[in-house]
């Protein structure tokens, strides 16, 4: 029988929210809305923002703000694919699989993700620098292949440019804004 | 009430009410998963559709989120809804493992019946089926499959509107969707294993009888939990099956049995262990320990025994003590042996057992199942009274039946020693325990199952228990030993043979239960007279009566 109970899914480590976040959530997101019920999605959005993604205690935080049971706001977190239960890399790597982009080859950026990075699709490096995913149409089709690396696109790409990019995210001569 | 037509009949059906509970209360049977009558209206299975004239036209409707109103025309069997309703099943069982055959479930599955029923024996789909977690225990009492649901949402909903705790929820989406507790929240509620029963699939299955027995080998019988002062309306499901006799009248569990006015649908966790009581810590055949030792001894030589001690000492020095936990037809006629066939006037039916947990949703702090009943057929002497004539020798025969006091005595040890001076303990039970232990004659009684007899809840709902199975082992029935004891002594109770003359007998000689007759009591039970809301609108006092503190706290 498995250890259901053990085997959460989600790191329990010390949750602590600054003062910022919490009170954004308390006075500015909680008020938006005539049901505090309401409020579950804004106010996971603000705890990832700040933490980069949603452990065990921070969903008990979050079920403790808008007075939801624990069960409910788990049911919600898992309907959605951009809430993280484990922490992600620096760079999320999201690559469109969609009409446009599968027509321009994304398979093969795809495969060199995955070849330079050596990991798979849902999984992040050792380093904690990349984590590779593959998500539908980003509506950037003039791009097509593209990919998202946390909030900026970038296309249209071919493996070397991905192997390019790489290296620029590695080495900082590439910007891009941290991870949500 | 409104008049309505369904398949061609006229009827009528409370206006407002579920259309699919009106079909089913009608004896027309309409297939469903998610709707149950004690749980809020969801509609998320789409099985029960039917077919309904509307001013547009004819429409298919679920007729669960359907409310029956006046003239409404309604079609359960026509080829559109049969197809619809095939439709509806193919795709329920689209990821379904279809595992009958190493499912627990199997035999009271509803979508295996359906699936039988519409033979899907081949599925259409041939791409993989989503796999999910399979045997999570998800509670001390639960163990869950994610691949067998169908996401009905009963579990969902009965822990967010009967318990309240809602540890439970549907997590993911679309076909990857799937029953959860929140990481690391069991489903620990103290009427968690409901959710078993309401599971309409194998998805959620009790960790206390999954695997135990193919429920096909089962015979339910209609009971009452002893548990507390409730009297859940139960179902207790023994072995019966001819070719293996060495598991005859084992008993496998007890389930809820519908009753809206004292259990709905619903009962707790510790409850449905006491099935239990049937087949362990029996005891299997009479015991004397007299002069010369602890031997087991006949019937008759048991009987005989008690009967010499019994006349030895006097009717003076003997006394009597049963408890709220014997039916009123096993105190009535345990009173009328101590009295009549005795002569003496020292009868208690107190109980030492300490008041438990109580919510407002089940259970009762007064863990004895028929404290009122008793009241009703008292006064009853105090279990002190007796020990203090115990202690100043008058007492010297102290006859018992289903009372532990020993075991349940605040002071167990000063207890023991006051009966130090009693030369005889007679006790009648069917588990051993520390009274059975101290005894001198014990005679084996029948455990719960094999007894037949009313109770008297809390609300003063008096509920028959039928017997599952016969005295098992070497054990008698508590009628047939209190006869013969009286018969032996010379005074035999006439015309008391069985519970249902012994009933007519209460039902003529206790006010409370004046004329209530077995019909009246019928399945679900029927109000003592002066309870129940009728007579809680009408005199308020006796609701407040009903409120009293039962005989057993003293």
């Amino acid at each position: 029988m498995a250890g259901w109970l053990e085997s959460s899914g989600s790191i329990d480590m010390a949750f602590e929210l600054s003062e910022k976040t919490d009170k954004r959530i308390r006075e500015e997101i909680l008020p938006r809305y005539p049901f505090k019920k309401s409020a579950i999605l804004p106010v996971l959005w603000a705890i990832q923002e700040e933490k980069g993604h949603l452990c065990r205690e921070a969903l008990l935080y979050a079920a403790q703000v808008v007075e939801q049971p624990p069960a409910h706001v788990y049911s919600v977190l898992t309907f959605y694919t951009m809430f993280f239960q484990q922490p992600i890399g620096r760079f999320h790597l999201q690559v469109c699989k969609t009409a446009s982009c599968e027509i321009m080859g994304c398979r093969q950026i795809t495969d060199r993700l995955r070849q330079r990075l050596g990991i798979d699709v849902g999984q992040t490096t050792a380093d904690g620098l990349f984590t590779l995913s593959q998500v539908e149409c980003l509506a950037a089709c003039e791009l097509a292949p593209m990919i998202q690396v946390n909030e900026d696109y970038y296309g249209p790409l071919t493996p070397e440019k991905v192997d390019e990019l790489l290296e620029d995210l590695k080495s900082g001569r590439q910007q891009v804004k941290p991870c949500l | 009430m409104a008049k309505i037509k369904v398949d061609g009949k006229e009827m009528e059906a409370p206006a407002g009410a579920s259309l699919l509970q009106a079909l089913l209360d009608r004896g027309i049977f309409v297939p469903h998963f998610c709707y149950h009558p004690d749980l809020p209206v969801d509609g998320n299975c789409r099985q029960c559709l039917v077919e309904l004239e509307t001013p547009k036209g004819v429409a298919g409707v679920i007729s669960c989120a359907t409310r029956v109103a006046e003239g409404m025309v309604v079609r359960t069997q026509t080829p559109t809804m049969e197809k619809a309703r095939r439709g509806v099943l193919e795709f329920l069982l689209v990821n379904h493992p279809v595992d009958c055959p190493v499912c627990d479930q199997a035999g009271e599955c509803r979508l295996q019946q359906y699936y039988m029923t519409y033979g899907f024996h081949q599925s259409r789909v041939t791409v993989e089926k989503v796999h999910k977690n399979k045997t999570l225990r998800i509670g001390p009492r639960v163990i869950l499959d994610q691949e067998r649901c169908v996401l009905c949402s009963r579990c969902v909903r009965f822990t967010r509107h009967v318990t309240k705790t809602s540890e439970l929820a549907i997590g993911g989406r679309g076909d990857h969707s799937f029953i959860t507790t929140f990481p690391g929240q069991p489903l620990a509620n103290k009427y968690s294993v409901c959710t078993v029963d309401v599971c309409p699939v194998g998805a959620l299955t009790d960790l206390d009888f999954r695997f135990q027995c193919r429920v096909w080998f089962l015979k339910p019988t209609d009971t009452i939990c002893h548990g507390c002062a409730r009297g859940c309306n139960a179902v207790l499901d023994t072995y019966s099956h001819t070719t293996m006799d060495g598991l005859q009248g084992t008993a496998y569990r007890l389930r809820p049995r519908r009753n809206p006015e004292v259990n709905k649908s619903w009962m707790c966790d510790e409850g449905r262990l006491l099935y239990r009581e049937v087949n362990e810590n029996r005891l299997r055949e009479p015991e004397l320990r007299l002069e010369g030792g602890a031997r087991p001894a006949a019937w008759e030589e048991a009987l005989d025994s008690v009967v010499e001690k019994v006349k030895a000492a006097g009717p003076a020095a003997v006394a009597g003590l049963c408890s709220p936990d014997g039916t009123n037809e096993d105190l009535f006629l345990f009173r009328k042996l101590m009295v009549e066939s005795v002569g003496t006037e020292l009868v208690s039916a107190e109980s030492w057992r300490q008041p438990g947990y109580e919510d407002d949703i089940l259970l009762r702090a007064d863990k004895h199942p028929n404290s009122l009943g008793a009241q009703f057929l008292g006064p009853w002497k105090g279990l002190q009274e007796i020990l203090s004539g115990i202690e100043s020798g008058r007492v010297q025969v102290l006859i018992v039946l289903h009372n532990d006091f020993l075991g349940m005595a605040g002071d167990g040890p000063a207890v023991r020693a006051k009966l130090n001076t009693l030369k005889t303990l007679v006790v009648l039970d069917s588990r051993r325990n520390p009274t059975v232990d101290a005894a001198h004659v014990v005679l084996p009684t029948g455990s719960f199952a094999e007894r037949e007899g009313t109770y008297v809840n809390f609300q003063g709902r008096v509920q028959r228990a039928a017997r599952a199975v016969l005295p098992r082992w070497g054990a008698k029935s508590e009628t047939e030993i209190l006869r013969g004891l009286a018969e032996k002594l010379g005074r035999p109770l006439e015309g008391l043979s069985n519970a249902m003359r012994i009933w007519e007998h209460l039902a003529s000689s206790v006010p409370a239960l004046a004329g209530i007759t077995y019909q009246e009591i019928g399945k679900m039970g029927c109000w003592a007279r002066g309870y129940g809301p009728a007579a809680a609108t009408a005199a308020p006092a006796a609701a407040a009566a009903a409120q009293t503190k039962p005989v057993a706290s003293s």
